[in-house]
């Protein structure tokens, strides 16, 4: 076939669209239409592989486990933390331990009351190999977290302990800034024991999941819904004004915008690739563009040649990419050109470093030159690269754009490879064979600790080889840091040591996208783009805009 | 006779299931890349345990026979991806779903064809059978992947009458768009097979016979002409029904319908082994089960013919 299937529906999307935009918009229906103020209809991308808070992956299932559940912290609309199960807590003066006080009115929905011994049992089970948790390492700042998972420790010794029904103390290795942000992660959330282990592992079905937040599982089709009903044994129940919650898994954005156009859904998980100057237009304000803490780069193996011991061409390859060309014409969403590696926003933290932001572009792509001459090649002698990214439309356009740019400012010959999304994966990992390697990381929690972990020698998601001793040490240094400035002093320096190093080349930083309808109220942007439903209404006051 | 007959067909359709099974089973190990990959690695022990946990630490050749060796219980395994669910609760919501779906788009491709079919024939080579083969020929050169969003953008988006996908309520406006856009080609297939067939039938001497007796023409259509006509339709049923099958893959990804054609797309690209073979199999039954069908018709429509 000359087009794949996905292409041949994005060809009818833009069609449709095209028709649309040329003037015919009956669109009768959607004058009329009005919402229903007790469910909200969410577009939530692929289908969840399970609602076990502890071995749930993904963004699409984290969305649903934060109505499901409710940690020790919560956050508000806007990202600030605020206390959850947890009503108030003590912070030791090394900042080493942490003493959380549960609220005495936090239960599960079957009525069983919730206490510190629920929360020992769900950390030591988020934590226990047994369980096949991936986000097991992130608790790793908890004390004796590393040798549980290494098996050298049993569980009983992990640092979290009830001093009482209603007191739990958690033990940390070193002060860790982020630790509270951690809590509102699903792999710290509470599960019902006699629940978990009467159905032995298979308990998030409807009809068996007991859960502790403002929302219970009513409902779930695999490959199509997963309908949620308040919970009116949570503590705040008083405050949710949405009884039912139906999440759709859509896994085609332009599914999800067609179902969204024709008043389906309320919220759209995303915004098919090239689309958002058209939704602009289309839906006015019910676009909802913002900051997103996460960095789309694209790796170097420094392991092998072309690229090791030669700082200076992976330099001069990220200089001569026009980073904002690729933000205005390609991305086209607002997302920001990347000279660094932590994205703006990350609490506690300023990126001081940046790829030669001072020099005039025509400077930078004279430098550019200047190093890869120096590095041995020229227009005879040109380099020879393999740039490996997964199958979307997307990282396609990327790849081209920057395979252009090398090759029109330094000559660089670049083969690009893309591969379905599995054998991407397996293949990222194989050192001896790649060259540059797209990714993009999204941050597990507000901290520039989640960036900058990833290039420590012995890190899983360290796919460029990079192995740098004094990298290491300084973020050793950081982990057991007790000062907040320091810290960030450290972890500056371990950036600029990266940027230097270069073994990544940042591209671009994220932006969240989505489409929320106006009768949609109390939505608010943060950089985690972790929403609650709620903290939402539906207000019947809200209307469609006229049509054109 | 009949019954032995039957019994032939079953046992001899074993094999074929084996061979089938087998082959699925060393493709679908034999794809890069595992059902445990994810963006985010896991640690080694995580991962040794979650190998020891769906026996992936096993060498191949042990797995399939134990694979084997539940199926025959008829346990489908768990399934890799959706952790909660096994793979026989996963077909068990699915399959009257897309079971649903196939046998209403089946009827109506049977149904809505034949008549087609017959009026074309009754007026051949006027503008109605002239009207007919291009309609025809137009539902079998467009592809359902192009029909679907047209359909879904007037009917959904502009006149807001049907929903643009899910199958949340079971209701009936759910079913129209996709039961239409998978029925359109085979209705297109039906219509020519019984046109040409049914010229052929009405051009023959016994029909000759019928008309110089002064029958009315719905008489000898409805009595004579039919029977022998619907055969050559009859037999592409079998293949129909793999198409259908093969039609729903796409239309349900395209209407977001939670069937076995969905299971059978993203449990090919997560790798989900367990699913990927659930829905191997019990399709692959299904197409034996469709083609002794159809046979079975075949020889009680044509008298010609003996269960041999």
């Amino acid at each position: 076939m000359v087009f794949s299937v996905l292409e041949w529906r994005t060809i009818c999307l833009v069609l449709t669209i095209g028709i649309q935009l040329a003037g015919c918009n009956p669109e009768r229906s959607n004058r009329h239409y009005s919402p229903d103020p007790a469910v909200l209809r969410i577009g939530n991308g692929t289908e969840p592989q399970t609602l076990d808070p502890h071995r749930a992956e993904g963004v699409p299932a984290a969305n649903i486990l934060r109505d499901l559940y409710e940690g020790l912290v919560s956050e508000a609309p806007d990202g600030q933390l605020i206390p959850g199960v947890a009503e108030h807590w003590d912070i030791s003066e090394d900042g080493k331990q942490y003493r959380f006080y549960l609220r005495d009115n936090a239960r599960w929905s079957n009525g069983d009351k919730l206490t510190a011994e629920d929360f020992v049992y769900s950390f030591r089970r988020s934590i226990d190999p047994k369980t096949g948790s991936s986000y097991s390492n992130v608790l790793s700042c908890i004390d004796q977290v590393e040798a549980i998972i290494r098996g050298d420790a049993p569980l009983s010794t992990l640092g979290v302990k009830a001093l009482d029904q209603r007191t739990l103390l958690i033990q940390l290795k070193a002060a860790t800034p982020y630790f509270l942000s951690l809590l509102t992660h699903s792999t710290t959330y509470p599960v019902h024991r006699q629940s978990v282990e009467r159905w032995s592992g298979q308990f998030s079905r409807p009809g068996r999941l007991i859960s502790n937040g403002a929302y219970v599982l009513d409902d779930w089709v695999i490959q199509s819904t997963i309908t949620l009903k308040k919970n009116s044994r949570y503590w705040n129940a008083d405050h949710t004004r949405i009884d039912t919650v139906v999440y759709h898994a859509i896994d085609d954005p332009s599914q999800e915008l067609q179902r969204y156009w024709a008043n389906e859904l309320d919220w759209t998980a995303s915004i098919p690739v090239g689309q958002v100057e058209w939704a602009k237009h289309k839906f006015g304000s019910q676009l909802q563009i913002s900051p997103y803490l996460g960095t789309y780069y694209y790796a170097l193996n420094v392991s092998r040649p072309p690229f090791k011991d030669q700082s200076g061409l992976r330099l001069a390859l990220s200089m001569a990419i026009d980073r904002e060309l690729i933000v205005d014409k390609i991305t086209a969403a607002g997302e920001l050109p990347a000279y660094h590696w932590v994205p703006p926003g990350v609490l506690n933290y300023q990126s001081k470093s940046s790829i030669d932001t001072a020099l005039s572009p025509v400077q930078r792509l004279e430098k550019a030159k200047r190093l890869y001459y120096q590095a041995g090649y020229s227009e005879d002698n040109p380099l020879r690269v393999k740039l490996l990214y997964n199958t979307s439309d997307n990282h396609k356009r990327i790849a081209l754009a920057i395979a252009a740019m090398w090759r029109k400012t330094l000559g660089v010959e670049t083969e690009l490879i893309n591969q379905e999304w599995k054998v991407f994966l397996s293949q990222r990992k194989q050192l001896d064979q790649t060259q540059v390697v797209r990714s993009g990381w999204i941050a597990d929690y507000n901290d520039a600790w989640s960036f900058l972990e990833l290039f420590q020698s012995d890190h899983g998601m360290n796919f460029t080889g990079y192995n740098n001793p004094e990298y290491d040490a300084l973020l050793s240094k950081a982990a057991i840091e007790n000062s907040q400035t320091e810290r960030q002093r450290v972890l500056q320096q371990a950036e600029n040591l990266l940027l230097h190093d270069e073994p990544v080349i940042p591209v671009f930083f994220y932006v969240s996208k989505s489409l929320v309808k106006p009768w949609v109220q109390g939505f608010a942007a943060n950089v985690m783009d972790h929403h609650y439903s709620k903290d939402l209404r539906i207000s019947k006051a809200g209307h469609l805009p006229e049509p054109e | 006779m009949l019954w032995k007959y039957i019994a032939q067909r079953l046992v001899g359709a074993i094999p074929t299931l084996l061979v089938m099974i087998f082959i699925a089973f060393y493709l679908v190990h034999s794809a890069p890349g595992g059902p445990f990959d994810a963006e985010k690695e896991i640690s080694a022990e995580v991962k040794a345990n979650l190998d020891r946990l769906y026996q992936l630490d096993q060498p191949l050749h042990i797995q399939f026979l134990n694979y084997l060796s539940s199926l025959i219980q008829g346990d489908l395994g768990p399934s890799f991806r959706y952790r909660d669910w096994s793979v026989n609760d996963l077909i068990q919501t699915g399959f009257p779903v897309s079971l649903k779906l196939g046998v209403i788009a089946m009827s109506l491709a049977v149904v809505v064809g034949c008549m087609l079919g017959i009026v074309s024939a009754l007026n051949r080579n006027q503008i109605l059978d002239d009207w007919i083969r291009i309609g025809a020929v137009t539902g079998i050169a467009i592809p359902g992947f192009v029909v679907a969003p047209f359909l879904i953008l007037f009917f959904a988006i502009w006149l807001g009458w049907l929903p643009a996908g899910g199958w949340q309520y079971n209701r009936p406006s759910d079913m129209l768009m996709p039961v239409a856009t998978l029925a359109l080609p085979q209705i297109a297939y039906i219509t020519k097979l019984m046109r040409g067939s049914m010229i052929e039938v009405l051009e023959s001497s016994y029909i000759r016979t019928a008309k110089a007796k002064g029958l009315p023409i719905y008489l000898i259509v409805l009595r004579h002409s039919i029977k022998p006509a619907i055969l050559p339709v009859i037999s592409y049923l079998g293949p129909a029904s793999a198409a259908i099958i093969t039609g729903s893959v796409v239309i349900e990804q395209i209407f977001g319908i939670p069937g076995m054609g969905r299971y059978f797309v993203q449990g090919a690209m997560n790798r989900d082994y367990t699913l990927v073979l659930g829905v191997v199999v019990l399709y692959g039954m299904l197409i034996l089960l469709a083609n002794l069908i159809v046979d079975l018709i075949y020889v009680w429509l044509d008298p010609k013919l003996r269960y041999e």
